[in-house]
């Protein structure tokens, strides 16, 4: 206990140290070491540190001022964003509006739709962003500034909006994006209705479609200002970070100069490992699982699992060992060479399945409904990630028709026909395997700015264990 | 009575003593344990105003004496709680 009130005592300001240092620690030599010595000695550091701190205060308070202003000028320079507003009047059973939405959208949103409006000469979206990042980060991107919402307390209305830093732009591809909707609506429930009449027959009802039409042209665009409390707000933090962490360095400039050094060591070892760490490109796709197109007594009879379980039996499928291992052996791919000759192979097939990641991305959940997913594999070589992947979905759609297979062997003849002809649960592709365009890793950024936090973090650490040394010795 | 700088210009009032001669003498006479960090909280604050003074010594305890303007503030306290406490204590006997 008389070591921890000793550590304790060094938490005074340094002047005061100078000053009472040594008689205060005579004194704690002399008094009995207990707990409540303890906290009376944490409680007088604190104080003093409050009283003899003034000075400090107003350099924390100052930075805070400082970076509160900075961020309000920066969010005065964020580019604002315009979004522009279409309105859809939806025609149609309401129970069947979100389910509809829902196949269009996934169709809309697909990567091959939304680069068609990226690269359509008369929108040009993005085009700095083209020249630095891949296709995949700028359609994921586009997808977040598109909304699809139904009206509050208007179930037959449905607005499209998209934002945009260019307001005619914003209105123009807000338009577009409306008349799209229209035009898959339309092309979807036509083909829907054909499929089901040659299937199924006249004499049985088919499902009740969604009708869309635009009822109000996308409106001059509004624009959606940065939220400018939040920069202020995060600007006066970093701020007040700053000014407590510069407080000690100030009265330290040599320690400063150290622990900067370690950061600076540690953002150039981070930038080098980049270049020896290894190109990671992904891969990636999107399927849906498509809701059988049947009449409901047949739907019924189907006793079709949840989706999510069918989903997890076919990942499970697509990534068994005896599969994985088959792709990692083959000669035309040769994956994980290095590894395979050092590791077995159950532990190389392990690494391949944290290569490859299955999530919904589904924006809107529907009961029983439709569903997209997303498949990636992440693989130094762009074409063997790619490759791998198409084997991939290959397999899940096999995987899927064969889990079909057995009710295809039905004695009911309306069951067979939905199997046969692929209108029971559907897996289909929606956007194929894409070839990564830009390494994912090494990143930059991540690599450098870690270095200079474990720089700073390993600096911290040895240039406050170096002060200890020359007392014990003195002790 | 636990202000801690009556308590040890109290104590200082008596002769000129060190911290820990300080922190027994105030437990002796007003029964009040002062800490380390409270006694040499209000030690700094006597000294910044004048109210006592460090007496020169070799040793790493160093002695502390009360300043005449010490004296005076603590005469000043002391008739002030004097009055308060006869007043208490006359009230008290008619109550």
């Amino acid at each position: 206990m008389r070591r921890w009130i000793r550590e304790a005592a060094r938490l005074y300001p340094t002047a005061w140290r100078r000053r009472y240092g040594a008689e205060f620690d005579a004194l704690l030599e002399d008094v009995q070491p207990d707990f409540r010595e303890l906290s009376n000695v944490l409680r007088g550091a604190i104080a003093m540190r409050i009283r003899n701190g003034s000075a400090n205060w107003k350099i924390v308070a100052a930075l805070g001022a400082a970076g509160a202003i900075v961020a309000s000028g920066v969010s005065f320079r964020v580019p604002r964003l315009y979004a522009s507003t279409a309105m859809l009047k939806v025609e149609g059973p309401a129970s069947a509006t979100p389910q509809a939405l829902l196949e269009v959208e996934m169709s809309l949103f697909s990567r091959t739709s939304l680069n068609s409006l990226i690269t359509n000469p008369s929108f040009d979206l993005y085009p700095a962003e083209r020249r630095e990042l891949p296709l995949e980060e700028i359609v994921a991107h586009m997808r977040q500034q598109i909304r699809v919402r139904l009206v509050p307390g208007r179930p037959d209305l449905v607005s499209v909006s998209f934002a945009y830093r260019e307001q005619e732009k914003a209105r123009a591809v807000a338009g577009q994006i409306a008349e799209r909707f229209v035009q898959t609506s339309v092309a979807q429930n036509q083909s829907q209705a054909a499929l089901w009449h040659t299937q199924w027959g006249e004499s049985e009802p088919g499902p009740a479609g969604v009708q869309l039409a635009v009822v109000s042209p996308a409106n001059a665009p509004s624009p959606i200002s940065p939220n400018r409390l939040a920069f202020v707000a995060a600007g006066c933090a970093v701020g007040l970070l700053l000014g407590l962490i510069a407080i000690p360095l100030l009265h330290r400039p040599r320690k400063t100069l150290q622990i900067a050094a370690f950061a600076l060591a540690g953002g150039a070892l981070g930038l080098a490992a980049s270049w020896i760490m290894p190109y990671r490109t992904t891969s990636i796709a999107v399927l849906r699982f498509a809701a059988p197109s049947a009449p409901q007594r047949v739907i019924a009879e189907m006793k079709l699992p949840p989706a999510a379980q069918q989903l997890k039996a076919l990942q499970e499928q697509a990534l068994n060992q005896e599969a994985l291992a088959k792709l990692i052996r083959d000669p035309s791919l040769d994956l994980y060479a290095q590894e395979r000759t050092r590791e077995p192979i159950e532990q190389v097939v392990q690494r391949m399945r944290s290569d490859v990641r299955i999530a919904r991305i589904t924006p809107v959940s529907v009961p029983n409904g439709d569903f997209a997913f997303l498949v990636s594999y992440s693989y130094p070589d762009p074409l063997k990630a790619q490759a791998v992947l198409r084997s991939l979905l290959a397999r899940m759609v096999e995987e899927n028709l064969s889990l079909q297979s057995g009710l295809q062997q039905s004695g009911n003849p309306d069951l067979r026909k939905a199997y046969e002809h692929r209108l029971g649960d559907n897996l289909e592709l929606l956007d194929p395997a894409s070839l990564p365009e830009r390494p994912l890793l090494p990143h930059l950024r991540v690599f450098g700015g870690g270095g200079i936090t474990f720089g700073l973090c390993l600096g911290t650490f040895f240039v406050g264990r170096r002060r200890k040394y020359p007392r014990d010795e003195a002790a | 009575m636990t202000d801690p700088a009556i308590l040890i210009l109290s104590s200082l009032a008596g002769g000129d003593k060190h911290g820990y001669a300080i922190m027994e003498d105030v437990q002796r006479f007003a029964g009040v344990r002062l800490g380390a960090g409270t006694l040499y909280g209000a030690i700094t604050r006597l000294e910044e105003t004048g109210w006592i003074a460090p007496l020169e010594s070799a040793e790493r305890r160093k002695p502390y004496r009360i300043t005449a303007a010490g004296r005076q503030y603590l005469r000043e306290q002391a008739a002030d709680m004097d009055r308060v406490a006869k007043t208490a204590l006359r009230r008290l006997k008619h109550a």
